[in-house]
């Protein structure tokens, strides 16, 4: 694969012209549709639905807590989130070394944003070669027109992405409103323009050039690449000699391949590269020319597949394996993962509790020989109900809490910071030792959490 | 992007990648750190909003002066000969 890497540093920089992607139809852009739907709209719905009359998902940054399905997480499921994201990297790796590039071409924002620019820009300015020959007229009405238009959906279009991002950090309908009646917040304001206009830059004019120069993945994809990896491919044995000729033409007695050198594949390659030259680091697999060659092919009474998913192996005449070494130990990995993550989703109690020791004394003797310590409670009731929780202690010596019971009414999603009392008779021989403190709700033994503490008594 | 030069892609790297980083560090941070418990230069009026998007930029910026200052260096290398 021609890595960055075994290119000189300068060649990262070199100026290009514009790229006109052709349109093109076929199987794989039609996976591509549908992916840009599906996930597209995922993302514009998501912050509009409801489930149990609250967002379904709302990363409420200034509560500091993540709704998401039901489940509401607080900083201390940090974990969690940690969990999801190296899952997810897992996933990309194992998905990678089956069906090589299939995020880039298929679910990556990039991918899919620019798909839904270009699908713009085709609707405004025309076909690719309409496009070629509008930016090189001279300004004129029409010219103005059409640009015009094209910026005007774009930037709507970019604006209405950013209040849909900002949208999971705050209610949407609060945003519109507020949007409305101009009176947006500063940082939402921030925000909604912040990543409106990223998407503008990314999808209306970085495009492949974020894949070429700005994403890691596609520098370090090929270490997950082997010669069974699925790859887009020109047939190079069956396509050589290349070469024009008549439809119907006899291409063997010509001395031809079967490729008939149209160059279709380099005009719908949106990263405007020559797929015949071999695989490439800037081809982020959308298969776009398997669509288009595979048209040509038909026209021609050709079989299909001259340019096609294949492996490297495939290609050599040797036998693809599917099951390899590399593919059990991501499998495997991910497995473990999201088996792990599921357990601790389900076992995941939904109460804290932070113990804090007094800072002022490190223990009072009282009147009647029993020794207190201070502790200074955190009780976190992480569900949506209201909870009496009970308060227990436990250790080597003889505990007793004061109140006893220590019983505290705690409202749904909230934090009660309350001191409490611990006492035991001072001269117990066990001296200082660490003591449990437990909470759980009444009437539901399930729900409970506990954390540790130091109980300091005098010296024998 | 055709008319974007050296100079301009370079600064798209540094701060794409400072945005990435920087991106990462604000989730770690505010994950341990609450700002509302947290007092600057004795000032407590800040927002839990505030301080996230400040934090954040403040990662951008410091992440984005570290990635130049190392192409910077890079480059000055490279001119000489003796870097990559």
């Amino acid at each position: 694969m021609n890595g960055p890497a075994s290119a000189p540093a300068t060649a990262n920089y070199v100026a290009e012209d514009k790229i006109y992607p052709r349109e093109v139809s076929g199987h794989f852009a039609r996976l591509r549709s549908l992916a840009v739907w599906v996930l597209l709209g995922l993302f514009y719905v998501m912050p509009w639905t409801h489930l149990h009359g609250r967002h379904a998902v709302l990363f409420d940054l200034p509560a500091r807590k993540f709704f998401v399905f039901g489940l509401v997480m607080w900083p201390q499921d940090f974990i969690y989130l940690t969990g999801l994201l190296v899952i997810a990297a897992l996933s990309l790796f194992l998905f990678t070394a089956l069906g090589g590039r299939l995020w880039c071409g298929y679910a990556c924002p990039q991918t899919v944003w620019t798909e839904a620019f270009l699908w713009m820009e085709r609707f405004t300015e025309g076909s690719r070669s309409e496009q070629i020959k509008l930016d090189r007229a001279p300004w004129s009405a029409r010219k103005l027109l059409r640009k015009g238009a094209k910026q005007l959906l774009w930037i709507g279009f970019s604006l209405w992405t950013g209040v849909t991002f900002v949208g999971y950090f705050a209610p949407i309908e609060s945003l519109l409103h507020g949007a409305a009646s101009a009176s947006l917040g500063p940082w939402e304001t921030f925000w909604v323009l912040f990543y409106g206009g990223a998407t503008y830059g990314n999808a209306g004019f970085l495009r492949e050039q974020v894949c070429k120069y700005m994403c890691p993945y596609a520098r370090f994809q090929s270490a997950m690449f082997d010669r069974d990896t699925m790859i887009v491919t020109y047939d190079a044995e069956r396509g050589e000699p290349r070469g024009a000729r008549r439809r119907g033409a006899d291409a063997r007695a010509a001395g031809l391949g079967a490729c008939v050198d149209c160059t279709l594949c380099v005009q719908v390659c949106p990263t405007g590269i020559d797929i015949r030259k071999g695989l490439q680091y800037e081809c982020i697999a959308c298969a776009a020319c398997i669509d288009v060659c595979d048209s040509v092919m038909d026209r021609m009474a050709y079989p299909r597949g001259l340019i096609r998913y294949t492996t490297q192996h495939a290609l050599d005449h040797a036998t693809t394996r599917v099951l390899r070494p590399r593919i059990f130990i991501y499998g495997a990995l991910l497995l473990l993962l999201v088996g792990g993550f599921t357990l601790g989703l389900v076992r995941r109690v939904p109460l804290g509790l932070d113990v804090l020791r007094d800072r002022n004394a490190l223990y009072r003797v009282l009147d009647d020989g029993r020794v207190e310590n201070v502790y200074d409670l955190k009780l976190m009731n992480k569900t949506e109900r209201t909870l009496r929780l009970v308060v227990t202690v436990s250790g080597a010596g003889q505990l007793a809490t004061d109140p006893s019971p220590a019983v505290f009414t705690v409202a749904g999603g909230e934090v009660y910071s309350v001191p409490l009392r611990v006492r035991r008779p001072a001269y117990d021989p066990v001296g200082a030792e660490d003591i449990r403190l437990t909470i759980h709700a009444e009437g539901d033994e399930r729900l409970q959490a506990s954390s540790q503490a130091r109980f300091i008594a005098p010296l024998q | 992007m055709s008319e974007l030069g050296k100079r301009a892609r370079r600064l798209l790297l540094v701060s794409w990648c400072s945005f990435l980083t920087a991106a990462v560090a604000t989730m770690l941070v505010f994950a341990f750190v609450d700002p509302a418990m947290m007092t600057i230069q004795g000032a407590e009026s800040l927002s839990r909003r505030s301080v996230y998007a400040l934090g954040f930029l403040f990662f951008w910026g410091t992440g984005a002066g570290a990635a130049l200052l190392a192409l910077w260096m890079a480059g000055a290398e490279h001119e000489r000969g003796a870097g990559p």
